[in-house]
């Protein structure tokens, strides 16, 4: 076990630094922030002297030896608009996203195993097609619309949801909402499409065989096995649930991460974006190594580091 | 083969109260947006259309805007329409030459924290200020020093005379010197002190602010009790916040919402004459941009009461110049360029235009309705034999391209004037900025224009835009958006055609 942590944290710090190392790159070929920073009014001398000021005229090479160094004692820069260190900027918006993004998977999580679980338990084809066609549907329609749609619904006509910002509990319903429902929808589809794969195994027929009821098939025998693909999914997409909920950010002006970033990107924010991207990438890599050791955990035949 | 299992039913009732249950728990969640309880003066909800990254008017280019209006004071007050109005300073002189400028400061006047205005505190801000990289740095490139004569008098020694110098340099907001020395840029920016009519009270999550009023504020008295300064980057949000209430003033409202808006209960739309303008500008360095005939035919073929109508709604004014209406030094004698597509292929015919379609490049944000504009634009221009292949980037990589002066063809861009006619003059007709045109005319009659004072300056802006827009046709002004404010009923606004300014200032 020790050995397999040691060479994914190796392996996970190669994978950040490709990305910082890329990020950086594209950042500086993206344009010299200067424009952005600088008053209309600036003359190109004082762009130049701006620039030289900030350590931006260097060449590129120069400047990423630079910041690896900075990045070596844990120095991520100031950011090029506020002065303030720019690891504090992603700090302050990440319980944002945190917990937006773990609300949103707990309610998904819980809403999926639940109907699943109701869906077979009850074999009701009916029931199951209505859960699946309305989770086919959720999927369908795309993340910001549906945002838009319970704004509308929700906060303007019926008045009843708060759906701008972060204040109080009752401004994580309509952004949950949105978020949850994509993952749920998706849950369904996973946990349906395993549980079928299962039915037709000889361990199944074996047990109601002996006289297992279907409830305990179904609870038992089925579900441990259902669950490993399904954590597999949860775990990769739950790094999508906190990088990517960028859309749910913009349309409910959740103060998150992800819009963060944007913002830096739009004003070319050098060292926020690189931290921004930092704190993603580590976001990442730690949750694929969680699911890892949690499925190690689940299925006896997987050895970590091994063959299974 | 599964067994059959009854399906479990919940009884009605249990699903009666469960709906009940959720429709209680809902009905509890209700917004609240700003507003007053009787007798008692508001709240309001701003919302800001990209959040703060710092509070720091030192170290923020960016429209801390309504935000820094509000906490901070400036020795003059420049965005009332009518003219410069005393703040900080109670009044100003400059001397015979030009070269210094006198401020006397409001002894009166204190930061929250108490301690009193100085002028140590304006030598202290415009010197951070001055600092190679600092972003402002540029915009006190007449400053040659700042002194403090005496506790309240201050010194401004220019490098030359210019005449906008109370526009430059006495907006400038003031900070507390030795406050800002003791905490540093980052603690003043998480506390802030200022001397403006209302105090920093905390963050909004996201890079909001919210405010208080001062209590015995030494300026005139304030109609509101507190701001509150919330993130709301996306435009559709921030209608449907001012619809539910949650948002009270908004400024920049989208013009295909104001009528829409104006006609709903509750909700009051204020228009007032705007300060930006949109234009078409050339690249004149090489292609038909070089060519005065294809300019003016450029000129000719827009009609822009026909874009008012259309493209703006009605909330617009045609352009007749680069300085509009409510800037010091716009010359209200002035006219749109008439519509006249016939001679605009007659001056198309003899110039050296080949036909071949010209890059026409535009930012899909900042300007007005910019997609619907550049489509109508295009259409114009193409009735008259004019092709242009349609360039639309994001805001940030136009303004990176504009500055570097990498855009080729023509573009087509929204700038906002500043209060006094030096600020657009600075960044689209004087040398050594975004100027694609090398004219020592041009150049030498900007220089006019910051030396001369009074009607004498007036004359030498005058003359300069006839260079610039009639003899040379160096940019084709289009349009003047109004400034549309959506406002909550009962919300007091000083619809400024600047900035949505909250704070009474005299």
């Amino acid at each position: 076990m020790v050995r397999y942590l040691a060479g994914r944290s190796a392996q996970a710090l190669l994978t950040i630094f490709l990305v910082v190392a890329l990020t950086f790159v594209l950042a500086r070929i993206a344009g010299d922030p200067s424009a952005l920073l600088l008053p209309a009014t600036a003359t190109e001398q004082d762009a130049a002297e701006f620039r030289r000021a900030l350590g931006l005229d260097q060449p590129v090479a120069v400047q990423f030896a630079g910041y690896l160094a900075d990045l070596a004692r844990l120095d991520f820069g100031n950011s090029l608009r506020s002065g303030g260190p720019a690891v504090d900027v992603i700090l302050e918006r990440m319980p944002a996203t945190l917990s937006l993004a773990g609300i949103s998977l707990l309610v998904s999580l819980v809403l999926a195993l639940g109907l699943g679980l109701v869906v077979e338990l009850t074999s009701s084809e009916r029931l199951r097609s209505a859960i699946l066609g309305l989770a086919l549907l959720r999927e369908a329609i795309p993340v910001f619309v549906f945002g838009l749609l319970l704004v509308l619904i929700f906060g303007v006509q019926l008045r009843s949801l708060p759906f701008i910002g972060r204040e109080g509990p009752a401004s994580y319903i309509l952004p949950v909402a949105t978020l949850s429902s994509l993952t749920l929808a998706l849950y369904l589809r996973i946990l349906r499409s395993s549980f079928g794969a299962e039915e037709g195994q000889d361990y199944v027929r074996t047990a109601l065989a002996k006289g297992a009821s279907h409830r305990h098939v179904v609870v038992r025998e089925t579900l441990p096995n259902v669950l490993l693909p399904f954590v597999t999914t949860v775990a990769i997409n739950l790094g999508y649930l906190v990088v990517g909920s960028v859309l749910v950010e913009s349309v409910f002006s959740w103060p998150g991460v992800a819009y963060a970033v944007v913002e830096a990107v739009t004003q070319r924010d050098f060292p926020v974006i690189q931290a921004g991207v930092i704190a993603m990438a580590v976001v990442f890599v730690a949750v694929n190594l969680i699911a890892d050791l949690v499925i190690a955990r689940l299925d006896p035949r997987v050895r970590l580091g091994g063959a299974a | 083969m599964t067994l059959q299992i009854p399906r479990p039913r919940l009884r009605r009732a249990r699903w009666a109260a469960l709906a009940a249950a959720i429709g209680i728990a809902l009905a509890g969640c209700g917004q609240s947006g700003g507003g007053a309880a009787p007798g008692t003066d508001p709240v309001v909800t701003v919302p800001l259309a990209a959040p703060l990254a710092v509070i720091n008017p030192i170290m923020d280019t960016a429209a801390g805007g309504a935000v820094y209006s509000s906490m901070f004071q400036s020795m003059v007050f420049n965005q009332d329409p009518a003219g410069p109005v005393p703040a900080l300073a109670e009044s100003w002189e400059t001397a015979p030459d030009g070269m210094t400028w006198t401020f006397h400061l409001d002894p009166d006047a204190k930061f929250h924290d108490g301690t009193p205005v100085t002028a140590d505190d304006v030598v202290f801000t415009l010197t951070q200020e001055k600092e190679p990289a600092n972003p402002h740095a540029g915009t006190l490139g007449i400053l040659d020093r700042a002194e403090a004569v005496d506790p309240h008098t201050v010194v401004l020694h220019l490098t030359k005379p210019n005449s906008a110098l109370v526009a430059i340099i006495g907006a400038k907001y003031i900070l507390p010197k030795d406050y800002y020395e003791r905490v540093g840029p980052a603690g003043f920016s998480a506390a802030p002190i200022g001397s403006g009519p209302f105090k920093f009270v905390k963050a909004i999550d996201g890079g909001g602010v919210e405010l208080a009023r001062v209590d015995a504020w030494h300026g005139p008295e304030q109609p509101l009790a507190g701001i509150r300064f919330k993130p709301v980057t996306s435009s559709q949000a921030q209608v449907a916040g001012l619809q539910t209430g949650e948002l009270n003033i908004v400024p920049d409202l989208p013009t295909s919402q104001a009528d829409r808006l104006a006609a709903m209960d509750g909700i009051e739309v204020v228009e007032t004459g705007g300060a930006p303008v949109s234009f078409i500008a050339f690249d004149v360095r090489s292609g038909p941009g070089q060519d005065r005939d294809f300019r003016e035919a450029v000129n000719l073929a827009i009609d822009k009461d026909a874009l008012v109508k259309t493209v703006m709604q009605g909330h617009a004014q045609p352009a007749a110049s680069l300085i509009t209406p409510p800037v010091v030094g716009h010359d209200p004698t002035r006219r749109p360029t008439p519509y006249d597509p016939e001679r605009a292929k007659q001056l198309l015919a003899r110039s050296s235009y080949d036909g071949s379609p010209i890059p026409f490049t535009y930012p899909t944000s900042v300007l007005v309705n910019a997609d619907e504009m550049a489509k109508a634009v295009a259409n114009y221009l193409s009735a008259v034999g004019i092709a242009v292949q349609p360039i639309p980037i994001d805001y940030s990589t136009f303004l990176q391209q504009w500055a570097a002066k990498q855009i080729t063809g023509m573009y087509m861009m929204q700038y906002k004037n500043g209060t006094d006619a030096d600020t657009i003059i600075t960044s689209l007709y004087a040398r050594g900025t975004r100027v694609l045109f090398d004219d020592p005319e041009v150049f030498a009659t900007v220089d006019r224009t910051r030396e001369a004072t009074g009607e004498e300056r007036l004359a030498a802006l005058a003359e300069l835009e006839q260079l610039v827009l009639d003899k040379n046709r160096y940019y084709a002004p289009l349009l003047v958006p109004n400034a549309v404010y959506g406002v909550t009923d009962g919300i007091p606004l000083n619809a400024n055609p600047f900035n949505p300014i909250l704070v009474a200032w005299k």
